[in-house]
Formats: C-alpha cells, structure tokens, sequence
C-alpha cells in the first residue's frame, strides 16, 4: 500500500508525524542523492556530510512543506543549493562551476561521430566502459556534470532540471548537450 | 549501437539522452551502492525524533494588513514621538527667546528716570498709518475717560498690566478680551502685536528700542501711564523703579500703582528726573494733553526714531542712570558720605531721590532727620 504511495504523499504524511513515511521516502531516494553527490564532489566524506545535511534540511523543513511541484525536484533543489553552499567555500572554483555554457554555439553533439561508441562485448570490457564513463563525467565542468547526473539519476523533465538548477531550459538543454557530446568523446577510444 | 539512435539530439522539448552512456553510467551505478548504513541509521533517527516532538500547528495566514499592523504601528509610534518632540524642543526655545527677550529692554528699562508730574508731556508725532489704525480701533476721547476713570478710582485692569507688559499680550489679550483690546488700544506703543507676529529674533531690537525710549521698566512691574493721577501733564512718566532686577516686581497695579501715585504727589520733582523725562516726551507744541496721549500711539517705526532721539538725550540722563544702577545700599552709602562733607543740600536731594525711586525701603536712622 506504502510502495503505491507517491512522494509527496508520503512527504504529506511525514509531516503530519509519520514516521514510517519518510522511512520509505527516505529508501526511494538514499542511493540515487548519494551517488549524485558522490559524483559531484568527488569525495565520498564530503558527499556523506552534504548528504546529511541534505536530508536534515527535509526533516527540519516538513512543516511547512506544500505540495507545489514533485518532491524529487524540491529534494534535489535542496541538495543543489547545498552543493552550491559547498562550492562556494572554494571546494571548487568558480571556474569549474560555471564553465561550459556556450548556448551560442552550435549543437555540441554534430561534431561527435555517430558510432564512436560500440557497445562492450562482455563484462570486462563494460566495467572498463563504466570506469571511463565515471572518469568522463568527473571531467566535465560542474553545471554540465550536474545536468547530465540529474538526468540520469532522476527522471526530471528539462523544465524539472532547470527548476532545480536555477536556469531556464535552453540552459539546461545546451549543458546537456554539451555534457553528452563530452562523454562521448571521451568514450570513442574507450577500448 | 549507435549513440545517437535514438533522442539523442532530443526535440525541441526534450531533454538530450543518450541510452547508451545512460544504460553504462546505470551499471556503474548500482556497482557504486549507497550511503553507509550509518549515514542512514542516523537520518532515520534524526527524521524520527522529529516526527516525535508534538507538531505546532500551523499558524493561519494572516492577511496582508495583519502583517502590516506591526511596521505600521511603530512608523506611527516614532513619526509621532518625533513630532512631539521636535514641538516641544521648538517650545522650549520659544520659551527661552521670550525669556531672554525682555532681558535687552529690562536693562535700559531701568536706566531713564521717572518723569515728574510736573514735567510737560511735549508730544509726539504719530506716524499717519499709526494715527489711522488707531482712530479705527477706538476713539481716543473714549479711551481717556476710561483710563482716568481707573485712575481715580485706583483700578487697575487687565489691560493696564498690558501696557506694562509688552511680552505676552498676545495671547493674554485673546484670553482677557475686552481689557485686553482696551490696553491694545491705550498703548499702542507696546507692542503686545507686532511682537506676537514678528519672530523672536526681532523682538529683542524692539523691546531694547522700547526700552531706550520709553522705559516699560520691569516690564509687568510698571503700572500703565495712563493710570497715573497726573495723567495729562505727564502721561509718559515711568512709574518709579522698584528696587533693581534681583528684586522681586512689585505686581501690576499693587505697589508700583502706589508708587506713581505717591511719586506724582510728591511736589519737588528731581530736575534730573526732569530732564530724563525731556527725551521721552519731546515738546512739538501743542497742548499738553493731546500730545501726550499722542505719544502714547506710538509705532514701532516711530520707537526707533524715538530711540535714535534718546540717544542725544543719553547726557541728562546720566546721573538718573547712575541712581538705577547703584544698589539701595550703596546709594544710602553714598548719601552718608555726602552728609558727613557737609553737602547738605546735596545729601538731602540724594536722599529725596531715594525716597521716590524706593519708596519701600527702609531709610536708616541716621538719615532720616
């Protein structure tokens, strides 16, 4: 009956002193922020103690918590605006975060081959796939990384990503675009 | 497989995906695992000892003016103690301007003597406009025969403090009403309204040229010319000094009425006092009546000149000068000096000016045979 609730039902219902709500809202989204964050930093201390701040600032926030959007978007706008809280401590400089936004240039994905990538033959060579991957997606600028980890971690909408992200969604689709054109350049000699 | 078979570029509307990388990256994520196990154990607790604290229920959304009845009520509250306290700082130094005020035409108001009842009352030009606002308010004849009225009888008014009492008669005359507009119209020298309209700031000149002129002394210690029994033949005359600033004023009316009386009574008129008379009523021609009462409706403009006169006339008002500022005890101290030289006629003229100029004061006993 739980598992059919959603979200912010469940949210509603933690507010409303349930305990047990946020416990199954809490086993829905614990490895999907964690491994968001985990990419993010780069460090897994930090992403536990982002992580936990993260999901304190839901607890201490259930009172005045409304139904106004998805509670995956209000979760993750929370966590970026957390992110970015760490970032400006000079974990990460300016730099980082706000290169790659070149809205003006052309499609970032034309200029990377169709068929660059094959799809591995076996196991060994889809963890070497894997590792490349997680090596790309740690290279790539922080708004970009952030974009495309939203969108793989999440099911967001464009208009979701650029609500969390704080950007319109020509924004968080050109990052996207450039974060992926990236990725896959980076994984055309992956063998 | 292609990278870009399918939503890879993505739609106007979508969001670019690539299935490939998003299929490799979910691998490596579900390798990856979650959260330590007591990250978790202590969120759970953390969400758990929250939901166990008794939730505060929730506050109902005040309307737009309930949240703005604080900032409103103290902007009032400040807007308001300014304002009473910028008025009663204004105040305060209304209050102190009008105090001080007096203070310029206090000290020549002791300097000119009293005139004597027998000293002619020359009189003095009125300015037109003066003459016409006056003949507008009241009728002079009018005027006189209430005034000598009151001074047979020894009445004094409201009004009559008013004349002697050039500071506040604005707001003492509305508050008196008919007194007050008699003593407006009997006096038109004091300046009860040009001061209640002019600033502070030029009240001090006027009530000096006031002074220098016509000598209001003590302000509301002097009881009004016109009450003085000799009325016609001098109606200028000062009424006597009391005794200097640091005394108490006698009040309106009271003793310094007396005073007049007594002084106007006296037959051997000083001829210093004589001559401090001259400059206060400078003889034009003319009857001594009208023109004393003529001089009476003097303006402010006509004060100044009077003043500029007085000036020329400083020298015979030197020696009354000297008596006003010398303290009782030191002019007593100066009559005896006289008399122990053998100046009798002298010592015994000093002595009679004491008599008239405080006639309170207790004479020694070695002066008075």
């Amino acid at each position: 009956m739980d598992v059919e609730r959603s979200d912010e039902a469940l949210m509603l219902a933690y507010r409303d002193g349930d305990a047990r709500a946020f416990e199954l809202l809490y086993q829905r989204h614990r490895s999907r922020l964690y491994r968001w964050l985990t990419q993010q930093c780069g460090s897994a201390s930090v992403a536990e103690e982002l992580y936990q701040d993260i999901w304190l600032k839901v607890i201490n926030a259930r009172g005045a918590y409304e139904v106004s959007a998805k509670f995956t978007t209000w979760l993750y706008r929370i966590a970026h605006n957390r992110l970015v809280d760490h970032w400006r401590t000079g974990a990460r400089t300016p730099a980082t975060i706000v290169a790659g936004d070149c809205e003006d240039e052309d499609d970032p994905l034309d200029h990377v081959a169709g068929n660059a990538i094959d799809e591995p033959q076996n196991d060994v060579e889809r963890k070497r796939l894997g590792e490349a991957l997680v090596r790309g997606i740690e290279a790539l600028p922080a708004p970009q990384r952030e974009t495309f980890l939203l969108a793989q971690e999440t099911e967001m909408t464009l208009e979701e990503i650029a609500s969390v992200t704080g950007v319109n969604r020509e924004t968080a689709k050109s990052r996207m675009r450039y974060a992926l054109a990236k990725l896959r350049e980076g994984l055309k000699d992956w063998r | 497989m292609s990278t870009r078979d399918r939503n890879a570029g993505g739609t106007a509307d979508e969001l670019p995906r690539d299935p490939l990388l998003a299929r490799v990256y979910r691998e490596q994520a579900d390798a990856a695992g979650g959260p330590p196990p007591a990250l978790d154990a202590r969120i759970l607790a953390a969400a758990r000892a929250a939901a166990a604290e008794p939730r505060r229920p929730a506050r109902p959304a005040l309307p737009w003016w309930r949240r703005l009845v604080v900032p409103v009520s103290v902007t009032a509250v400040v807007v308001v103690s300014a304002t009473l306290t910028l008025m009663v700082h204004e105040e305060q130094e209304k209050g102190a301007a009008q105090r001080d005020a007096p203070a310029p035409a206090a000290a020549p108001a002791v300097v000119p003597a009293p005139a004597p009842s027998s000293a002619p009352a020359p009189p003095q030009p009125m300015p037109a406009e003066n003459a016409q606002s006056v003949r507008e308010a009241v009728r002079p004849e009018t005027r006189r025969e209430q005034a000598s009225k009151r001074t047979t009888t020894g009445e004094s008014t409201a009004g009559d403090a008013d004349l002697a009492a050039p500071r506040r008669p604005a707001v003492a005359g509305s508050m008196r009403g008919n007194a007050a507009a008699e003593s407006a119209t009997a006096a038109p020298a004091s300046p009860p309204l040009p001061q209640a309209q002019g600033g502070i700031a030029d009240q001090a000149p006027d009530a000096a040229r006031i002074g220098a002129g016509r000598a209001p002394v003590g302000a509301a210690a002097l009881p009004p010319a016109s009450s003085a029994p000799a009325a016609p033949a001098a109606p200028m005359a000062p009424a006597p000094l009391p005794f200097p600033a640091s005394r108490a004023p006698a009040p309106a009316g009271g003793a310094a009425g007396e005073a007049v009386e007594r002084r106007s009574a006296s037959p051997g008129a000083p001829a210093a006092d004589a001559a401090a008379a001259a400059p206060l009523a400078k003889p034009q021609g003319g009857p001594q009546g009208e023109p004393a009462q003529g001089a009476r409706f003097k303006s402010r403009a006509n004060v100044a000149g009077e003043a500029e006169r007085s000036e020329e006339a400083a020298a015979p008002l030197q020696e009354p000068r000297q008596d006003a500022l010398r303290t009782p005890e030191e002019w007593i101290r100066e009559i005896r000096e006289l008399r122990r030289a053998g100046r009798e006629t002298e010592w015994r003229a000093a002595l009679a000016r004491f008599r008239e100029r405080y006639p309170d004061y207790g004479i020694p006993a070695d002066l008075r045979n």
